[in-house]
């Protein structure tokens, strides 16, 4: 979901999505972590890849998003809203007792 | 530890040990060498990349594609369909017979005969009647059904005492109209059998059940009940739930096109 939310602010590489990321705060396992997610995500069509020249090394695969693609980021971002939401809930009401 | 060509061909490896496309491979390995210069040259170690086992990220990165399996064994099919057209060859044949040795039955007891011509035509009609219905009822598919009900209508008209040659002409053609008139039941079957190979599967539309991400790439279509992998020639991207219309077969792949 993360990747899609990135994805759908700009068009954007691996390494560049794997750094903002992890300035952003989130910690992964390790970078390349990210590339079957990306790869299950071109698979059922939310995002779409183009290359671009790069200086130092191959060309740059960018993603970019899909129509169907910000449809699935709307939806998972209210589940995740709703989620969060409950979860909070739960946690402050732990807080009073 | 690593260094990135280590990192690249182990990946590799692992990818061709998959059977995952060479374009894929090829597109994968860039991506990931790309990634790998970034990260080296912002000074990050290439493990927290890819982590300490490179085979696990490779397997991790394909989980979705590995090696396709052929589809049900596409060469029983066609036995079965041949088989089923050599049935319907047969049963012509039966029926062919028949209609060859009734009327030389016929002929040979006709004048032969110590009752009378009639009379043995008669007889020759009533035993093809109820001899082509067992035979239509062994063989099924309605080939020999109408023989038998031209044969009904001979010995119908042979008490009527209508002359032999006349019986003969009513036999063939009342054999000959509800044979075309049953045609429709036979050639039911024969459609299905006719349209041998993969072949049958062109210009008809299918549904996409995994994406198709273009020239080079694998995806999967849904054809009545069947599952087929499904490559495109256009450079289009083909999304899972389009329809798709199959412009050919090849080999145990569909390629197909937006419709």
């Amino acid at each position: 979901m993360c990747l899609l939310a990135l994805i759908a602010e700009e068009s954007s590489y691996g390494y560049e999505m794997a750094s903002k990321l992890q300035a952003r705060g989130l910690e992964l396992v390790s970078e390349g972590s990210i590339y079957p997610l990306l790869s299950r995500l071109q698979k059922r069509g939310y995002i779409d890849s183009y290359l671009v020249e790069s200086p130092g090394g191959p060309p740059r695969k960018y993603y970019r998003i899909e129509p169907s693609g910000t449809e699935r980021l709307r939806h998972w971002a209210g589940e995740w809203s709703q989620v969060s939401d409950g979860v909070g809930e739960v946690l402050k009401g732990g807080h009073h007792v | 530890m690593f260094d990135i060509s280590t990192i690249l061909n182990g990946c590799e490896l692992v990818w061709r040990q998959q059977s995952v496309g060479s374009t894929a491979i090829t597109d994968m390995r860039n991506e990931l060498e790309s990634h790998l210069i970034d990260a080296q040259s912002a000074g990050k170690s290439l493990e927290s990349v890819v982590g300490s086992n490179i085979e696990r990220f490779a397997r991790s990165w394909t989980g979705g594609q590995e090696a396709r399996i052929i589809p049900a064994s596409v060469s029983t099919v066609q036995s079965e369909r041949k088989a089923q057209a050599d049935a319907t060859r047969i049963r012509l044949y039966i029926a062919i017979a028949a209609v060859i040795g009734i009327t030389l039955l016929g002929l040979l007891l006709g004048p032969k005969s110590s009752y009378s011509g009639l009379e043995s035509w008669q007889w020759v009609f009533v035993l093809s009647t109820f001899t082509l219905l067992i035979g239509e009822m062994l063989t099924g598919g309605f080939f020999v059904l109408p023989f038998s009900v031209g044969a009904a209508s001979a010995s119908a008209l042979s008490f009527a005492e209508v002359e032999p040659p006349v019986l003969i002409l009513v036999f063939i053609v009342v054999s000959a109209l509800s044979l075309w008139g049953l045609r429709e039941f036979a050639s039911k079957d024969d459609d299905a059998i006719v349209p041998v190979g993969a072949n049958r599967y062109v210009d008809q539309t299918a549904v996409v059940t995994e994406t198709i991400q273009g020239v080079g790439t694998i995806g999967r279509v849904r054809l009545g009940t069947e599952s087929w992998v499904a490559i495109t020639d256009g450079d289009q991207f083909i999304a899972e739930g389009a329809v798709v219309r199959v412009s050919e077969v090849r080999g145990t792949r569909m390629v197909v096109s937006t419709a």
